[in-house]
């Protein structure tokens, strides 16, 4: 589907179609400190965890953008009323759905709102919602994401500190069955266990993930919401929490599973997307980034990888491989080292190190794929001058 | 979310060199700073995870040059730096170029820091 781009959302009227979530009585200490400490209890044995732990409540709203997403959005619900921490509104948005993505949501007694017209992106749906939102934090999540029961709890106990204004986890796909899913699998089990701990640890995470984090409500209505300016409304909101000198946590424990492109067809739409929500990222917070340590370093990095690494991976090695040598075709697997360790680590840990082991060709593949579509939106962005100003769905 | 090529090229090695200084910097904040904790899990997985990846190179440089029978790192000049091992000339280019981009990043950002101070100044 093709959304159409951009919309005000603070212009938009709202519609609130049904109201039979009852919100549960809040806590009279809701503090995340408080909770650490109350909700977060040992357990005897993680089968039993559920049915054991009391419930606790938190003022989090819970917010899920949502079109045409029948098939999953069931999931995603039930998964979100399964917390460990019973989060005070679940609210989709169901923006413009033509099937039953509004009705299974009811039927689950969440609150369904819906705007006048399509909003035109995800980022405009949660803007939508966010008007609606009085609880002090805000979880965004993707309609097709799907939470480990203790994911919130475990987000909302990081938001400790009055500087932190986002908190994301570990996202691992849902589904592992095609080429795409698998190369998919590999690289989130890579970029995660190894990537982000280390940006984590220099409190300087690249991206709160757009598919499960969690917000300060006020951070979000201070800087006017998900802003519609790019491609990668979660990038622009991270660089500028960093830039407003604000922090950004990554907790590895906290695991969501959102579903990946399955073909070619959906995951070109989503490496563009990304690739150009990256470039234009960069082009916006160019001399903001510059005050930011660390920050500057890792985008740098990245940007000299994504584009002059990528040319000589699709260009040099081939030319040289008929020119010179053909053992220069060694340079697409010398670095393997760096793609199986702390994908195998994690894998191992999660008793899935053969899945793991059998999809690491598929991500050589996925690699390829993605360094082309970089360079192509690096094209149209910088030499063609067309940005992409339409967000298209990935699945 | 990933662009380009994720694992591929200098980003890896900026990341090694990261988790190397890890154990420092935990070691100069436990020692500066009472409240702190020094986080042994975290900084041991990551070390771990480095070391693992190192000798993963190591392990495949010498897996490669066995199987082909020939040394796989570049030809070029390498009897000009002796006192390194030859398969080290890779890592010493890749290294001199990421020492390169991140001082002109630098060298970027303290520029437009004099600038932004001048402007306000005025």
């Amino acid at each position: 589907m093709v959304y159409q781009p951009l919309y005000i959302a603070s212009t938009l009227k709202s519609e609130i179609t049904s109201t039979s979530f009852t919100p549960p009585p809040s806590m009279l200490d809701t503090s995340p400190s408080f909770l650490l400490h109350t909700a977060v209890k040992p357990h005897i044995n993680d089968q039993t965890k559920a049915k054991e732990k009391p419930l606790s409540h938190c003022p989090v709203t819970i917010i899920v953008p949502a079109y045409n997403e029948e098939s999953c959005i069931a999931d995603t619900i039930n998964s979100l009323l399964s917390q460990s921490l019973i989060a005070e509104h679940i609210i989709v948005i169901d923006d413009g759905s033509t099937d039953d993505t509004a009705a299974i949501c009811r039927s689950l007694s969440v609150t369904v709102i819906t705007p006048p017209e399509n909003t035109g992106s995800k980022a405009g749906a949660q803007n939508f919602a966010l008007t609606h939102i009085n609880t002090p934090y805000t979880l965004a999540i993707d309609a097709d994401t799907t939470l480990e029961h203790n994911a919130l709890e475990k987000l909302y106990a990081a938001m400790n500190e009055r500087d932190v204004v986002a908190v994301c986890g570990f996202v691992i796909p849902q589904r592992v069955n095609t080429l795409w899913e698998r190369g998919r699998y590999v690289e989130y089990l890579m970029a995660f266990t190894f990537y982000k701990e280390i940006q984590s640890y220099y409190e300087k995470p690249l991206i709160s993930s757009g598919c499960f984090s969690l917000f300060r409500t006020e951070y979000l209505k201070q800087i006017g919401g998900w802003s519609l300016r790019t491609m990668a409304e979660d990038m622009d909101l991270t660089w500028t929490a960093y830039q407003l000198g604000k922090k950004v946590r990554f907790v590895p424990d906290a695991i969501c599973y959102p579903i990946e492109p399955h073909n070619f067809h959906f995951m070109r739409k989503q490496l563009k997307r990304w690739a150009h929500g990256f470039i234009q990222n960069v082009k916006l917070h160019r001399k903001g980034i510059l005050r930011v340590p660390f920050l500057r370093s890792i985008v740098t990095v990245m940007c000299w990888d994504a584009s002059i690494a990528s040319i000589f991976y699709l260009t040099v090695i081939p030319i040289l491989s008929v020119t010179v040598s053909p053992l220069f075709l060694l340079g697409y697997i010398i670095d393997l080292p760096m793609v199986v360790v702390p994908t195998l680590v994690k894998a191992y840990s999660r008793g899935e190190t053969w899945k793991a082991l059998t999809s690491i060709p598929a991500f050589m593949v996925l690699r390829v794929v993605n360094s082309a579509i970089f360079l192509e939106a690096l094209f149209k962005e910088l030499i063609l001058k067309k940005p992409l100003t339409t967000y298209e769905k990935g699945h | 979310m990933n662009v380009g090529l994720p694992g591929a090229g200098i980003g890896g090695l900026y990341y090694l060199i990261c988790t190397a200084i890890m154990p420092f910097k935990e070691i100069f904040m436990t020692l500066t700073k009472p409240k702190h904790a020094f986080r042994y899990r975290l900084v041991f997985s990551q070390l771990s995870i480095a070391s693992g990846i190192i000798l993963g190179f190591i392990g495949i440089y010498k897996l490669l040059s066995t199987l082909f029978k020939t040394d796989l790192s570049l030809h070029v000049s390498i009897n000009h730096i002796g006192f390194l091992p030859s398969y080290s000339l890779p890592v010493v280019i890749s290294l001199a170029l990421l020492v390169f981009i991140l001082v002109v990043i630098e060298v970027f950002a303290f520029i437009y820091r004099k600038k932004d101070s001048a402007s306000v100044k005025k």
